[in-house]
């Protein structure tokens, strides 16, 4: 590393200490919600027991489907399908209501009938939307808020490499049984630099995905100010125009997506599937079908081919490949979503994702600890930080058990504060989170151990109530080999063991006053 | 195969990184409980485990996976490297016994 | 340099973070960098057609560059020894790349 400047390195600490204080905890909230939606189809099949259904890879024909459904969605001029995939076994239906709101319907694979699910968020609906967002919709507030977070988990980054300096020297160096304040500082700065790339990659490829959100303005200039003429140059995103209203049947489906899939397999060398079939202006004489192979199964690139095909007469009006310098955005982009089939890479970002967690939780617990033992520990300051850092990291934890826990005990025809069944669940989510705050600002660090025991407990409680409530305890999802859940349920074993070893070593003992000894962070 | 491509992976980003701990004097002095130093070895082997672990990768899935399968998996083994030199260092001493011949 | 020591978790500010300073350092750190990023993003996506490329692959590329610009550009005035002239020039850059895009 090259010689840097002492004021450098001071104005780096002053950023890496004051953003990581600020931002810590929403970017905790956005690692944990990011780290579950890499298993949210899981999540999914978890809380909507009715889509446990086994994938067999039968071929599905959507002409079949489209005459099946139900009148409402087959006369909608925009219906979406979702092909089925071995991680999401439901045929997914996407349409406008004849009222102009969106609808989603599950369709059972072996028949095509619509299946009567769960009312609830789950992984797909909630998780993964808060990782996003924190699902702050308004003026799209939260995807503000975590872009934000994002940029400055880049700034964090940076700056930490120059604050914590003997980092590369220390690399495989960690002393639990040293000061609590040493060690804590030893595990951040592990895991920190464990998932260096990871932890780089991530917020960098989350703001490129949303890039024309972040850069409205930019994104949109180069094509005089229209974003639809930009996203229409960057991902092939087609407008079919006005509809005619003439009406006119649709062609068969399945012949043109058998064309467009061929017209792929050509281009690439290699077996290109569709992952959506989109029907916009259906039952007009523009009609017309959009294809997409939107998350393929066999490559980190993402839509990298969208085939557009004229709804009666099947000719292609668009075949979309995405170029070079688009297709390494693709790449990128990919990477972050890693829809791909590819088992040991998912659990290893597993783990970066819980590597991340653990490193920003540490940095906000380096940050407390190094104020103990001093007036400042009475300051509303240290006080608000240490609640927001105590419910911020296992309030979250726990307040997800609760969401776990209340998908599985919240009667069919529960009457919420507002809205459907799927809120109240999310209305759980938020009254626990909140109450950990409150719970961490009156009992400080005692808090650690009892939101621990709640984690433990919530866990526990999670896996006894979906074993009651659909029968299938893990016992039966082993045998039958219902990863999804045995793999959920084993998780949540595994969290409760943590959670309950670690409210153990929390318990607070009765400390002695140190004397503040300052200590560099290296 | 697959499977054989991703045992060698892992064991050679795990080995790699146990080497290139014990090519720094505080971690070889932990594990041989004694003054001695490290010399050359254990790091020149690290480095190639390494480079071996991302060739297994590439091998395996193609470079456009690898690019980020080898950096997760490598980080996942310094984890378990430090985990092993905080509660076991002598675990180790194996490793340090094949290699000491070499110095 | 032995008295200069600052250790992470001093309360105490360094030289160059009081009050007004800091504030501005973060104004124009992120939203000069915020100006600058978007000036960037349109100026390429425009002016990269001109020389050829396609204008949605320029557009791809500017976007994944933009990061490249925002965060050098924000740790460089958070840490900047001269800050009131190095984030003016900042400002003024953005607002120099805003108007070449617009024009272009």
């Amino acid at each position: 590393m090259p010689r840097i400047s002492e004021d450098f390195r001071q104005a780096m600490n002053w950023t890496h200490t004051w953003l990581g204080v600020v931002l810590g905890i929403v970017l905790f909230a956005v690692f944990w919600m990011g780290t579950l939606t890499i298993f949210a189809p899981e999540i999914d099949r978890w809380m909507i027991p009715e889509t446990r259904i086994a994938h067999d890879g039968r071929e599905v024909s959507y002409d079949r489907l489209l005459a099946q459904l139900p009148p409402d969605a087959a006369t909608s001029d925009y219906v979406n399908f979702v092909v089925p995939t071995e991680r999401h076994p439901t045929i997914g239906v996407f349409y406008r209501d004849s009222q102009g709101a969106f609808q989603n319907l599950l369709l059972d694979p072996r028949t095509g009938a619509p299946i009567s699910v769960t009312d609830s968020h789950a992984g797909s609906g909630f998780i993964y939307p808060f990782h996003l967002s924190l699902t702050i919709e308004w003026q799209n507030l939260g995807y503000w808020i975590v872009g934000l977070a994002a940029l400055a988990m880049l700034l964090l980054l940076v700056s930490g490499i120059f604050v914590h300096r003997k980092i590369i020297a220390e690399l495989f160096v960690f002393r639990p049984q040293r000061k609590p304040r040493r060690a804590t500082l030893d595990l951040h700065n592990l895991s920190s630099l464990v998932g260096l790339p990871f932890y780089i990659l991530m917020p960098f490829s989350g703001l490129l995905i949303f890039a024309s959100l972040y850069l409205p303005w930019g994104m949109a200039e180069p094509f005089g100010g229209d974003m639809d003429k930009a996203e229409a140059a960057i991902s092939g995103a087609y407008d079919p125009g006005p509809r005619t209203g003439r009406p006119a049947p649709i062609a068969s489906l399945d012949a043109m997506k058998r064309k467009a899939e061929a017209m792929w397999s050509e281009t690439e060398g290699a077996p290109v599937k569709t992952n959506i079939l989109r029907i916009l202006n259906n039952g007009d004489e523009s009609a017309v079908v959009y294809f997409r192979n939107t998350f393929p199964e066999d490559r980190v690139v993402l839509s990298k081919y969208v085939a557009v095909l004229d709804g009666q007469s099947g000719a292609v009006l668009q075949d979309f490949v995405k170029p070079p310098i688009g297709e390494a955005s693709a790449w990128v982009q990919g990477a972050h979503f890693i829809q791909f089939g590819h088992w040991p890479l998912r659990w290893l970002y597993f783990l970066g994702g819980l590597g991340g967690c653990v490193m920003i939780a540490t940095g906000n617990l380096f940050w407390l600890r190094s104020r103990e033992g001093r007036l400042a520990r009475a300051s509303l300051g240290y006080r608000t930080v240490e609640a927001l850092t105590i419910g911020g990291v296992t309030g979250i934890i726990a307040a997800t058990g609760a969401f776990f826990v209340a998908n599985r005990l919240i009667p069919a025809d529960a009457f919420p504060v507002k809205g459907a069944r799927a809120d109240a669940e999310v209305q759980v989510f938020w009254l626990v989170w909140l109450i950990a705050f409150v719970h961490a600002a009156i009992l400080r660090e005692r808090a650690w151990a009892q939101q621990a025991w709640a984690i433990a407990v919530l866990a526990i409680a999670a896996v006894a109530s979906n074993a009651v409530t659909t029968g299938d305890h893990i016992g039966v999802t082993l045998a039958e080999g219902e990863w999804a859940v045995a793999g959920m349920d084993l998780l949540l074993l595994i969290t409760a063991g943590i959670a309950a070893w670690a409210a153990i070593r929390l318990a607070p003992s009765p400390m002695p006053e140190r004397p503040f000894d300052p200590m560099p962070a290296e | 195969m697959n499977m054989l491509l991703l045992l060698g992976a892992v064991l050679a980003a795990l080995f790699g990184c146990a080497l290139l701990a014990l090519s720094q004097p505080r971690h070889w002095q932990a594990v041989t409980r004694t003054r001695s130093e490290p010399g050359r070895t254990p790091q020149r082997l690290g480095w190639l485990l390494l480079t071996g672990s991302i060739v297994l990768t590439i091998l395996r899935d193609g470079a456009s996976f690898a690019a980020l399968f080898a950096p997760v998996l490598i980080g996942s083994a310094v984890l378990v490297t430090a985990m092993v030199l905080t509660c076991c260092p002598r675990v180790l001493s194996p490793i340090m016994k094949m290699i000491m011949p070499m110095n | 340099m032995a008295g200069n020591r600052q250790t992470a978790g001093s309360q105490r500010a360094p030289a160059g973070f009081g009050g007004a300073l800091a504030l501005w350092r973060l104004l124009v750190g992120f939203v000069g960098g915020y100006a600058l990023v978007s000036g960037f993003v349109a100026l390429a996506g425009s002016a990269l057609p001109l020389l050829g490329m396609e204008r949605g692959e320029a557009l791809s590329l500017a976007s994944l560059l933009a990061l490249f610009v925002y965060v050098p550009a924000c740790l460089f005035i958070l840490s900047t020894r001269r800050p009131w002239r190095n984030g003016t020039i900042l400002l003024m850059l953005a607002a120099a790349m805003i108007a070449a895009a617009v024009m272009i």
